[in-house]
């Protein structure tokens, strides 16, 4: 072969270089899913990117991307204040980039631009899917329904255990009067595979699901960043389907995550977290207190009555008592009276004399006969007599 | 006897009282029963009334 039927890589690599600028002179913007992510030391970042086939996952399409250090905090600080969430691997962003040839690293795409509202938009759309799924599957209530125990004394908490939010649990759980038993079940709680470790950790817990009362997933404290493992279908199905109920302390001041809307009970902050624990136990204290002093008051009550009544019967022994013995006297009085009417001084007090022929009082003539001795009774003395005369009436 | 049984009693004897105002021979003896029967319902009533709050001042 002639010398001059052949040229170097060099100069094929030129060649390549050249076509390529003039085929994609301008920047051009591309969607693509970030399969790994580095910024090294000199402060360059380095995104790899993907183009997956949707249904058979298989790749088909790669390239790297470089982000220089002096645009980093442009494009990727600016994207992430956008988004509330961490550039990471698996988010597929819409970018302006430059695409260069060089001779020895081959083909690279210099990122001008990322487009964030893409991202959301994406965000939200796999977030709704996930929430569709759930309820498609009948499981979007079922923690929701769950009893919560009148008093929450033993709690599984899922948290790192250098973790600030955890810090601010214990911190005020500590101030609290009740006796609520905690266990920590270390996950996790942000970055890549984030879910995976606390769906571990939810496992685990169910393993020993007699031991506690309720699960508390707590992460925060003031970090923002990557909350999108908290929209996860794995997280979120698993919490929904947790035999306890599951109280949330995510902590994050954007949207509610799909794991704090399957939630129990989602609050905003793990301080947030114990301090509903406590007022739960408080609640119940004074609702015992309630009744103990309804329940004194009812004897109270129950022993005023009874008291009431026994005075009642005294009285109304005693009334009837005196009227019984009135009763009776006013009727002794009226035989009394009686009595003395027949008495023989009322009669001689009223002119009239008893005549007694031996003894016998007299009531008829018939009784006696002329010649009859008889004698006549009067109040203060006796008349001996003799009859000489009887004229019949 | 119980508490519940000796007010029965206690009503049983009034019922009397109302209605056998003029039997005199037993009226002695059944204020004498009523009274003493209520003397012990107000026994029992003080010690109930006292255990109660001892137990609600613990």
């Amino acid at each position: 072969m002639p010398n001059s039927q052949y040229i170097t890589l060099a100069q094929l690599q030129g060649r390549i270089a050249i076509a390529l600028a003039d085929a994609l002179p301008l920047p051009v913007w591309v969607v693509a899913e970030v399969a790994d992510l580095k910024i090294n030391a000199s402060g360059h970042c380095y995104i790899e990117f993907i183009e997956k086939n949707e249904k058979t996952g298989t790749t088909e399409a790669q390239a790297r991307a470089t982000i220089w250090r002096s645009q980093v905090m442009s494009t990727i600080g600016r994207f992430e204040q956008q988004c509330g969430q961490r550039l990471a691997k698996g988010m597929k962003i819409l970018f302006k980039a430059t695409v260069q040839h060089h001779a020895v690293y081959g083909l690279s795409l210099q990122i001008q631009e990322i487009d964030a509202a893409h991202t959301i938009g994406d965000m939200e759309r796999r977030r709704q899917q996930t929430i569709e799924q759930l309820q498609r599957e009948g499981v979007w209530d079922m923690n929701r329904t769950l009893d919560m125990p009148l008093v929450v004394q033993r709690v599984a908490i899922v948290s790192s255990a250098t973790a600030a939010g955890y810090r601010d649990f214990m911190k005020e759980m500590e101030r609290s009067p009740y006796a609520i038993r905690t266990e920590l079940f270390e996950a996790t709680m942000q970055g890549e595979h984030c879910d995976e470790s606390i769906v571990e950790a939810l496992y685990a817990i169910v393993e020993r699901a007699e031991e506690f009362d309720a699960v508390v997933i707590i992460r925060g404290g003031g970090s923002t960043g990557d909350l999108e493992c908290y929209n996860s279908y794995l997280l979120a199905s698993t919490v929904a389907q947790l035999p306890l109920p599951v109280l949330t302390g995510i902590g994050h001041d954007k949207d509610t995550s799909v794991t704090d809307m399957v939630a129990h009970t989602p609050l905003k902050t793990p301080t947030a977290v114990a301090a509903w624990l406590d007022h739960r136990a408080a609640e119940f204290d004074g609702a015992l207190e309630y009744r103990a002093i309804a329940l004194r008051d009812l004897c109270r009550q129950a022993t005023h009555a009874a008291l009431l009544r026994l005075e009642q019967l005294s009285a109304d022994m005693r009334h009837l008592v005196e009227r019984t013995m009135q009763g009776e006297a006013q009727r002794l009085d009226g035989i009394a009276t009686l009595v003395e009417n027949f008495a023989p001084e009322r009669i001689f007090r009223l002119g009239y004399a008893i005549a007694r022929k031996e003894g016998k009082a007299l009531q008829s003539v018939e009784s006696v006969a002329v010649g009859d001795n008889i004698e006549v009774a009067l109040a203060d003395g006796t008349i001996e007599s003799r009859i000489t005369k009887i004229i019949k009436s | 006897m119980t508490y519940k049984e000796a007010i029965a009693e206690i009503e049983q004897i009034l019922k009397s009282l109302r209605e056998e105002q003029n039997n005199i021979d037993t009226l002695t003896e059944r204020v004498a029963r009523a009274t003493e029967l209520i003397e012990l319902c107000r026994t029992k009533l003080r010690k109930a009334e006292g255990e109660v709050n001892r137990i609600f001042e613990e």
